[in-house]
C-alpha cells in the first residue's frame, strides 16, 4: 500500500514537473504562433482586403478554392515537388553523411562547410546564377549535356522542365540542414557498437545496415517530418526560377501553394481567401504528419 | 589495405566533386561582389571579375549603417540562441523521457506551428507587439524567435534515442527530474545542442520578414533588412548586394566552422552503457 | 473542443484590441507640444537628400521630430498594410499610383485639399495627368514627388555601323520596323537584334496600346480595354516583330534574362523603349554611344503616347498630428526640396520647371525627350484592384510573347478576367 501511494504521488510530481519544463516554450509558441494561427483561421471566414472593414462570408472562401485553377495547379505542383525532393534529399544526406562523418578523411571539417554554403547564399544571388547555369543557350548545364550529346533543354521556359529545375534547386538548397542532423546523429552512435562489429569481422555495408541505419532512425524520422513540412511550404526555391510575374504557362507548371497564398494575400490583398488556402495546406500537412507519427512505431528505433 | 585506400580515394573524389557543385553559387556571389554593375549584368555573364575592386564594399559601408546593423543582428542572434537552447532542451526532455497527462496532444499542437506559412502570422504578431509596446525594439524583433517547435522536436528525437537507465539512476540518488536532466542528459546531448545552435544562428541571422515588419527605424534594424534596401523598385544594385551579403555571411561561416568541430564520436555514451 | 474555444476567444480579444488601438490614435495633440512624426519611403538612393531636408525641416520647426524608415520596395506595401491594420501607420509616406485607389477608397489618406486652400501649395505646379491620378472625388490626397515617362533609347554605334540615320520625332511604327529589320544581323557573339519588343507594361505595351487609339481601362474603371481591336492591333504589332520579322529577341530569350533590358545594355539590341528611371544604368553600360528619341507614332492614329507615373507623398488619415503632418508634406513637395532633389539628378522632380538639372546631368543624351513627353502623356491606368489585374495581365501577355498563346486569345482572356474583377466593385 505505501509503495503504491508513493508511486502515485511520484507520478503526480512527474506530471507537475513535466508541465513546468515545457511551460516556457509552450507559452511562447502559444502567444506568438498558435494564437496568430487561430486568428488567420478565423480570418478565412471573412472577405477582407487588409484595409477595408472585414465582411463575414461564411465558407465562401473555401468554396472558391475548388474552382480556382491556379490553386489546384499549385496543389499538384507542391505534391510532385515534395514527392520528388524528400526521398532524394534523404538518399543524398545518407550517402554523403556517411562520407562526411569519416574522421579519417583529412580536412573533412572543411569539406562539410562546402555543403553548408547553399543556405548561406543570398536568394537573389542564387536566382542570378541558377538562371545563368540553366540558360538554354549559354548555360553550363546544357553545355555539359552537350558533351553527352544530349540536345539543349529549355530549363527555364518550357512548362515541362520548370518544375524539374525547381526540384534540382530544392535539393541543392535542402541538403545542408539535414546533413548536419545526420552527421551529428552518426556521431552520437556509441563507438562500442562498431568495435563489437569489427571483432565479428563485419563488412562496411553490414555495419551500415545493421548498426548505423537502425540507430539513425530517430534522426531520419525528424528529417522526414520536417522536410515534408518545409517542402509543402516551398516558396524561395520556386521564386528563384519564376520571379515575380512569370508567363502564365510557367506559373501553372511550377507555382507552389505558398506562392499562391503570397500572391493572394500580399500582392492581391485578398487576405481572407489566402487564409483559407493556408488552412487547407495546414490540414493536408497535419494529416500527413499524424500518419507519419502513427507509422513511425513500425520503423523508428528508440532506446 | 588496398581496398580501403581506393575506398578513401573514391570518398575524396565524391566529396570534392559534389562539394564544389554545392559551393559554386556562393563562390560566384563572392566573386561578383568585386564586379561593376555593368559587368555583373552582362549577357552572357562572367565567372571571374575583370578587375578586383573594393568599390562596392566601400559604397555599401557608406550607404547603410553596417556596423550598428551588425551589432543588432548579433544581439538578437545571441538572445534567441540562448533562449532556444534553454527552453527547447527542457521541453524536449520532458516530452521524451517523462510521462504526464496530455503530453502527446500538446506536442502535436505545438508542432502545428511549423505547418502554417510565416506570412500568415505577421499581422497578429505585430498587433501583439504593439499591445506589449515592443514595436521598433530589439526585444520585439527577438521575441518570437526565442521559442521553437523545430528545436524542441529536434532535441526530443535525440533524447528519445538516449537510454532510460540514467533516469532510474538519478531517481535513486533523489534527484528531481530537472536535476537528472541537467546533470546527466544535458551533458550527453552536446552534439544535438550544437546542431541546434547552428540552426538557430542561421535562422536568426537570415530572418528577414519579421524584423522588417517590426522595426521602423535604424534603432532596431538588422543586417538582412539593411542589405535588402539595395533592391530598389526600378533598379537593383546587384554588385553592392553581393558585397553586402558576403560581408554579412562571413561571421556565420566562421561560427559553423568553429562549432562543427565539436561533432565528435559519442564518447561519453560508449563508456556508460557498457 | 474546449481548447479551440479558448484559442478562438483569445484571437477575438486580440482582434478587438487591434480595432481599439485603431480608434484610439485619433486623438489630436495641441500644436505647441512636442510631436514626433514617422516617415516611410522605399528608395534608399534618396536617403541623403531626404535626410538633409528633414534636418532643415526640424530646424525650422523645433517642436517636430521626424523619425524615418526606409523599407525595401518588395515589402513596402506589406509593411504599410500591416502597420495600418494595427492603427500604427507612419504619418507621412510614399504612395504610388497603382495603390492609391485602394487607400483612398478605405479613407486611409489624409485629405490635403483643405490644407492646400490655406497655403501656397498650388496644384498647377505638378504634372496635370499625375495630379489627376492623385485626386479622388475632387479632393487631393497625395502630392507628387517625382515623375517618369517613356522614350526610345538606341545604340548609336549600331546605327553608325549600318550607315543609318538615328531615330527622330518623325518615326512611326513602320519606320521602327524597317530600321529594326535592317539592324538585325548575326555576329560572332550571337544575333544582334534591331528592337527590344518587350513585355513590360509601363515601359512597353501600354504605350503602344494607347498610341494606337486603344485603352487599358475605361475612365469609369468599369471596363477593360484589352479586348479593344486597337489595343489588340498594337500588341500584335509588337509580337509580330518577334515572330514574323525576327528583328527582336524572342520571348524565351527575354524570360531567361534576369531583366530583359540587360539585352540592350549588353549590346545585343539596337533599340528599346525605356522609362526615365533606366537612364543611369544605360549610361553606365554604354556611355556616350547611346542616345534618346521620342517614342515612334502609331501609323494608324498618327499619335504618340507616353505613360506617366510618379510617386507621391501622402499622409495617414488617422495621424495624431494632422497639422504637423501637412507641414511636413508641404515641405517635401515644395520648391525648396524639389530643387535639392533636382541637384542630385537621381530622378525628375515633379515640381514645374525643375527638370533642367536632371536633363543636363548627362549632356550627351537628349534627355529633354522625357520632359517633352509630358505634352503627350497618358495617366498610368488603375482601379481599386490594380495589382490583381496587372498581375494576370502580365502573365497572359508573357504567354503571348512566348508563343504559348495567340495575342487575340491572350487579350480576350485578360479582358474577361478583368471585367469580372471590375464588376465586383
Amino acid at each position: 500500500m505505501p509503495a503504491k501511494a508513493m508511486r502515485t504521488s511520484f507520478i503526480k510530481k512527474e506530471g507537475v514537473q513535466g508541465w513546468l519544463m515545457i511551460l516556457p516554450n509552450t507559452l511562447g509558441l502559444l502567444l506568438f504562433y498558435l494564437i496568430p494561427i487561430g486568428w488567420s483561421i478565423i480570418l478565412s471566414l471573412f472577405k477582407w482586403n487588409g484595409l477595408s472593414k472585414m465582411k463575414f462570408i461564411g465558407f465562401q472562401n473555401f468554396g472558391l478554392l475548388f474552382s480556382d485553377a491556379s490553386f489546384l495547379y499549385s496543389l499538384r505542383n507542391t505534391f510532385i515537388y515534395s514527392i520528388a525532393v524528400v526521398p532524394l534529399i534523404i538518399l543524398f544526406v545518407l550517402c554523403f553523411g556517411v562520407l562526411l562523418a569519416r574522421d579519417e578523411i583529412k580536412g573533412v571539417a572543411g569539406f562539410r562547410t562546402l555543403y553548408f554554403l547553399p543556405v548561406m547564399t543570398m536568394p537573389v544571388a542564387a536566382a542570378l546564377i541558377w538562371k545563368w547555369l540553366l540558360n538554354s543557350r549559354f548555360g553550363l548545364v546544357n553545355k555539359f549535356l552537350g558533351y553527352l550529346s544530349i540536345p539543349p533543354i529549355n530549363w527555364l521556359t518550357s512548362p515541362a522542365y520548370v518544375l524539374p529545375s525547381v526540384i534540382i534547386i530544392g535539393i541543392w538548397l535542402g541538403v545542408a540542414y539535414d546533413l548536419i542532423i545526420i552527421i551529428s546523429g552518426m556521431k552520437g552512435i556509441p563507438g562500442m557498437y562498431y568495435e563489437a562489429a569489427d571483432i565479428d569481422g563485419a563488412s562496411g555495408f553490414r555495419k551500415f545496415f545493421s548498426i548505423t541505419l537502425p540507430l539513425l532512425t530517430p534522426s531520419l524520422f525528424f528529417i522526414l517530418i520536417t522536410q515534408l513540412i518545409s517542402c509543402f511550404q516551398v516558396f524561395d526555391t520556386v521564386s528563384i526560377i519564376l520571379g515575380a510575374d512569370p508567363p502564365g504557362s510557367l506559373w501553372n507548371a511550377a507555382c507552389s501553394v505558398v506562392m499562391n497564398i503570397y500572391q493572394n494575400g500580399f500582392v492581391n490583398f485578398r487576405m481572407g481567401y489566402s487564409s483559407a488556402q493556408s488552412f487547407m495546406l495546414f490540414c493536408i500537412v497535419l494529416l500527413i504528419t499524424l500518419v507519419q507519427f502513427k507509422v513511425q512505431k513500425k520503423w523508428v528505433n528508440y532506446a | 589495405m588496398h581496398r580501403s585506400k581506393t575506398n578513401i580515394a573514391v570518398s575524396y573524389f565524391l566529396i570534392i566533386l559534389f562539394g564544389l557543385a554545392m559551393a559554386t553559387p556562393f563562390v560566384w556571389m563572392i566573386l561578383s561582389s568585386f564586379k561593376t554593375e555593368v559587368e555583373l549584368m552582362q549577357t552572357p555573364p562572367s565567372f571571374l571579375p575583370r578587375h578586383y575592386k573594393l568599390t562596392n564594399y566601400l559604397t555599401i559601408m557608406q550607404s547603410i549603417p553596417f556596423l550598428s546593423f551588425y551589432l543588432h543582428t548579433i544581439i538578437i542572434t545571441v538572445i534567441r540562441t540562448l533562449a532556444q537552447l534553454a527552453f527547447c532542451s527542457m521541453a524536449a526532455f520532458a516530452f521524451a523521457k517523462m510521462h504526464f497527462k496530455g503530453q502527446n496532444i500538446v506536442f502535436i499542437v505545438l508542432l502545428t506551428v511549423l505547418m502554417v506559412p510565416v506570412q500568415m502570422i505577421l499581422v497578429p504578431d505585430y498587433i501583439i507587439m504593439r499591445t506589449l509596446g515592443l514595436v521598433d525594439s530589439l526585444w520585439g524583433v527577438a521575441l518570437p524567435g526565442m521559442f521553437s517547435a523545430f528545436g524542441m522536436f529536434l532535441l526530443r528525437q535525440f533524447y528519445m534515442s538516449l537510454p532510460n537507465e540514467f533516469l532510474d539512476a538519478g531517481r535513486i540518488d533523489g534527484c528531481s527530474y530537472f536535476g537528472v536532466f541537467r546533470r546527466l542528459y544535458l551533458p550527453l546531448s552536446k552534439s544535438a545542442l550544437i546542431s541546434l545552435v547552428i540552426f538557430t544562428v542561421m535562422y536568426s541571422w537570415n530572418d528577414f520578414l519579421w524584423p522588417l515588419i517590426i522595426s521602423s527605424s535604424d534603432n532596431s534594424r538588422v543586417l538582412s533588412v539593411g542589405i535588402a534596401l539595395l533592391q530598389g523598385q526600378n533598379r537593383v544594385y546587384y554588385n553592392e548586394l553581393m558585397a553586402g551579403a558576403t560581408m554579412a555571411t562571413i561571421p556565420v561561416i566562421l561560427i559553423f566552422v568553429f562549432f562543427q568541430r565539436y561533432f565528435v564520436q559519442g564518447i561519453a555514451l560508449s563508456g556508460i552503457k557498457g | 473542443m474546449k481548447k479551440f474555444l479558448v484559442v478562438g476567444f483569445l484571437c477575438l480579444a486580440i482582434g478587438l484590441s487591434g480595432m481599439y488601438a485603431n480608434g484610439q490614435s485619433e486623438s489630436t495633440s495641441d500644436s505647441g507640444k512636442k510631436v514626433t512624426l514617422q516617415l516611410m519611403y522605399w528608395d534608399n538612393v534618396q536617403k541623403k537628400v531626404i535626410d538633409s531636408a528633414l534636418a532643415e525641416f526640424e530646424a525650422a520647426n523645433p517642436n517636430i521630430t521626424v523619425e524615418t524608415s526606409v523599407v525595401p520596395w518588395a515589402q513596402y506595401w506589406q509593411k504599410l498594410q500591416t502597420t495600418t491594420v494595427a492603427g500604427n501607420a507612419p504619418d507621412v509616406f510614399w504612395m504610388n499610383v497603382p495603390n492609391f485607389p485602394k487607400y483612398t477608397s478605405n479613407d486611409l489618406l489624409l485629405n490635403l485639399s483643405p490644407y492646400m486652400k490655406n497655403s501656397t501649395t498650388d496644384a498647377s505646379n505638378y504634372p496635370a495627368d499625375l495630379m489627376k491620378t492623385y485626386t479622388s472625388k475632387g479632393n487631393v490626397f497625395a502630392i507628387p514627388e517625382q515623375f517618369d515617362t517613356i522614350c526610345l533609347v538606341y545604340n548609336k554605334d549600331m546605327f553608325d555601323a549600318a550607315g543609318m540615320k538615328y531615330p527622330d520625332a518623325s518615326w512611326d511604327w513602320n519606320t521602327l520596323r524597317d530600321a529594326a529589320i535592317k539592324l538585325t544581323k548575326s555576329t560572332a557573339t550571337g544575333t544582334q537584334y534591331g528592337f527590344l519588343s518587350a513585355y513590360g507594361n509601363q515601359s512597353g505595351y501600354y504605350n503602344f496600346m494607347v498610341a494606337n487609339g486603344g485603352y487599358i481601362i475605361s475612365d469609369d474603371q468599369k471596363k477593360s480595354g484589352f479586348d479593344d481591336p486597337k489595343s489588340i492591333q498594337a500588341l500584335q504589332f509588337m509580337v509580330d516583330l518577334i515572330v514574323k520579322d525576327h528583328c527582336a529577341p524572342t520571348g524565351q530569350e527575354m524570360v531567361e534574362q534576369n531583366d530583359y533590358l540587360d539585352l540592350f545594355t549588353s549590346r545585343k539590341v539596337a533599340m528599346a523603349t525605356i522609362g526615365s528611371w533606366s537612364v543611369p544604368i544605360v549610361h553606365e553600360a554604354l556611355g556616350d554611344s547611346a542616345d534618346i528619341a521620342p517614342l515612334p507614332k502609331s501609323p494608324n492614329t498618327g499619335e504618340r503616347k507616353s505613360i506617366i507615373h510618379g510617386l507621391s507623398w501622402a499622409g495617414y488619415a488617422k495621424t495624431k498630428n494632422p497639422e504637423a503632418t501637412w507641414k511636413l508634406i508641404q515641405f517635401l513637395t515644395d520648391k525648396g526640396f524639389n530643387e535639392s532633389l533636382a541637384k542630385t539628378a537621381i530622378t525628375i522632380p515633379a515640381y514645374k520647371g525643375m527638370a533642367a538639372d536632371w536633363v543636363n546631368a548627362i549632356p550627351s543624351y537628349n534627355l529633354q525627350c522625357f520632359i517633352d513627353a509630358l505634352d503627350y502623356s497618358w495617366p498610368y491606368p488603375v482601379s481599386s484592384d490594380t495589382s490583381q489585374w496587372e498581375s494576370f495581365a502580365t502573365r497572359e501577355i508573357k504567354n503571348a510573347f512566348l508563343g504559348t498563346t495567340t495575342v487575340t486569345d491572350a487579350m480576350h482572356s485578360i479582358a474577361d478576367q478583368m471585367n469580372k474583377l471590375l464588376a465586383q466593385n
